[in-house]
């Protein structure tokens, strides 16, 4: 260790940080409310970004290869197809979507059907670990299908595993297009799932390609394939390629894109947000330079001294502002540490109470995410502000003549 | 070598006061011989102790040149003049300014610990110097546990570690009772001796101003005809 930062420490540590002071202290807690708001705040919105992620990517995969005619037989092996144009894949599934009202208990409401190929979903999807209620079967029992559904749509019905609802889906009448018919089919709920996004939980229900084919009366046409890749950060790029490559009938979209403007707003807030919330450490950090300067200004006749016994005017700055390299240090721990109690506060509360109306922000519950780089960032750039904050005072100290100080009493 | 040692031109010294200025010192001229012994006296206000911080570099004079050999030391940067009087100077003032802070042997390895010498190093020559001052057993005491004699010498031990050639001395009587100054008297000369020290004191004390070789005295900012 260099006999600055000894001496800096030293001094700054005499009586155990009493030379602080209360207003330092003050400062000093200030910096560390300021480090742990950015904390929490960087954690939510990172939250925020990977839950939404991880929702659209459990339901829908990473990327979603759509017809809007809907795939037919004639289209041939379009696994093949992808695996050969898309190396990046990992898996794929046929997906089939249909709009439809549920109605159970005298209650009906839109909901939108969502049928899987049994064998090969979960090569694709993590719908299983969603499961908050009964268990994943997508198969059927006595003519009726099983259905896993969302816990709002769960919760309008008053519906448990074991429970039995009935699906309408409207189909066009080819004769006359101001009619429409209807076709009626029975679900027996296997499961609840929490599916992480509001508007999922309340509209839908997942069940077998069979039986949504069925209920739908497409045959066995199916609405696409939902793709995962071995990268899903290069989900974009993967989409990019694909639609080239599938043609002009198919529709290739990347779980990005389905919230493109969500995921672009949280972009901009995060930024934002940083630099709004950086404020209180900027005042914080300044407050410190002040306790500091104080404390400069008590060491006059120590500052005399140094320079009597040959310390450079550059190792006297190094002094004075290692010392708010320390305080800048302590701060950015204690509030990291302090950050990650309200976050768990947070998480707590969310259970508790409702913090986050899932139909204004899309979810209603968020995990927070403490990402190296937030860190890096906040832990960065409270360093470089304490450092030039407190550069001012170890400046003043460092001018001062070893005669001022030494007559200084 | 040159026999001088230390050698001032035209010193002036002023402080703006107001819209005059205050001259405190009016174009002094002097040579310090290599080993010699030599006190500053004066009445209080005479410039004195301005005149031994202008020769220690501690301050600058408004006008003049200062020679350590035939270096001007006043056309070095402060940078370089630090690193000067950490390798050529000692200071020792009328109030001790030991750090608090730091334990007595501490503040005595400070001016080798600033110029990079090693911690191990540093102590064992402080501890040295302590035990010839008679201050062994206290090395590890801190500042507010020494009496004022003590504080003195540790001030003194902390002046001579990085064996400078010169050592001055600014009052440093001047804050502690007939015997303890009478100690520090004989243990300047002493250590003048030991270390081959050009010393260079100011002091109000007559009767230790009596034991140098050479006693210069300041009035009116210039020097009196009885300087010898």
């Amino acid at each position: 260790m260099k006999f600055w930062a000894e001496l800096s420490a030293r001094l700054l540590f005499r009586d155990g940080l009493k030379s602080l002071g209360l207003t330092g202290w003050i400062s000093f807690a200030g910096l560390v409310i300021g480090v742990a708001c950015l904390v929490v705040s960087m954690a939510v919105v990172s939250g925020f970004e990977s839950t939404l992620q991880r929702a659209v990517s459990d339901l829908t995969g990473h990327l979603q290869v759509l017809k809007p005619q809907g795939v037919s037989d004639s289209d041939g092996d379009l696994h093949a197809k992808l695996q050969q144009l898309e190396p990046d894949t990992v898996a794929s599934t046929r997906v089939l979507w249909v709009e439809s009202v549920a109605a159970a208990k005298g209650k009906i409401s839109g909901a939108l059907l969502q049928g899987l190929d049994p064998e090969r979903w979960q090569q694709v999807l993590a719908l299983d670990r969603r499961v908050i209620a009964g268990h994943f079967d997508l198969g059927s029992e006595g003519g009726i299908a099983r259905a896993m559904i969302g816990k709002g749509l769960a919760k309008k019905f008053e519906l448990q595993p074991g429970d039995t609802f009935r699906v309408v889906v409207p189909l066009a009448n080819d004769y006359d297009p101001n009619t429409f018919k209807r076709k009626v089919a029975t679900f027996r709920v296997a499961g609840i799932l929490d599916l992480g996004k509001y508007e999922f939980d309340e509209r839908l229900i997942v069940s077998s390609m069979a039986a949504v084919q069925e209920v739908s009366g497409v045959g066995t046409r199916y609405s696409g394939l939902l793709v995962r890749l071995k990268d899903y950060t290069k989900a974009r790029e993967s989409a990019g390629r694909l639609s080239l490559a599938m043609g002009p009938g198919f529709r290739v979209r990347d779980w990005h894109e389905l919230n493109e403007n969500i995921f672009e707003a949280i972009k901009i807030e995060r930024v934002v947000l940083f630099f709004v919330i950086l404020i209180i450490v900027l005042a914080a950090a300044f407050n410190v330079a002040s306790s500091l300067y104080i404390s400069v200004i008590q060491r006059y006749p120590d500052i005399g001294i140094f320079k009597a016994i040959g310390m450079s005017p550059r190792d006297l700055i190094k002094v004075f502002s290692f010392q708010g390299l320390i305080l800048g240090l302590a701060g950015c721990l204690t509030g990291f540490a302090l950050g990650g109690v309200l976050g768990l506060a947070f998480m707590l509360g969310q259970n508790l109470f409702t913090l986050l109306p899932g139909s204004v922000y899309k979810l209603d519950h968020i995990d927070l995410v403490f990402r190296f780089w937030d860190l890096f960032a906040i832990f960065s750039v409270t360093m470089i502000i304490c450092g030039l904050a407190t550069l001012a005072p170890a400046r003043q100290g460092a001018r001062l003549s070893a005669v001022e100080g030494l007559r200084y009493e | 070598m040159s026999d001088v040692i230390l050698r001032a031109k035209g010193i002036r010294k002023s402080y703006a006061q107001g819209i005059s200025e205050l001259g405190i010192l009016k174009g002094l001229d002097v040579e310090i011989k290599r080993g010699e012994a030599v006190c500053i006296v004066g009445a209080s206000g005479a410039g004195k102790s301005t005149l031994l911080h202008i020769l220690g570099t501690l301050d600058h004079p408004s006008e003049g040149e200062v020679f350590f050999e035939d270096d001007n030391l006043f056309a070095k940067s402060e940078e370089e003049l630090a690193l000067f009087r950490s390798a050529k100077m000692g200071f020792v003032f009328q109030f001790h300014h030991l750090l608090a802070e730091f334990t007595a042997v501490e503040n005595v390895m400070m001016p080798c610990r600033i110029a990079g010498e090693s911690k191990a190093a540093a102590k064992a020559k402080a501890l040295h110097l302590l035990e010839t001052l008679g201050l062994r057993d206290r090395a590890d005491h801190f500042p507010s546990q020494l009496s004022g004699g003590e504080l003195q010498r540790v001030a003194i031990a902390r002046a001579l570690v990085r064996r400078p050639q010169v050592l001055f001395a600014d009052e440093p009587t001047g804050n502690l009772d007939s015997k303890n100054s009478q100690m520090i008297q004989k243990l300047f000369f002493q250590l003048k001796e030991q270390y081959g020290l050009t010393l260079v004191v100011v002091t109000h004390d007559a009767g230790f101003a009596q034991k140098f070789s050479r006693v210069l005295r300041i009035s009116d900012g210039g020097w009196a005809q009885n300087s010898f």
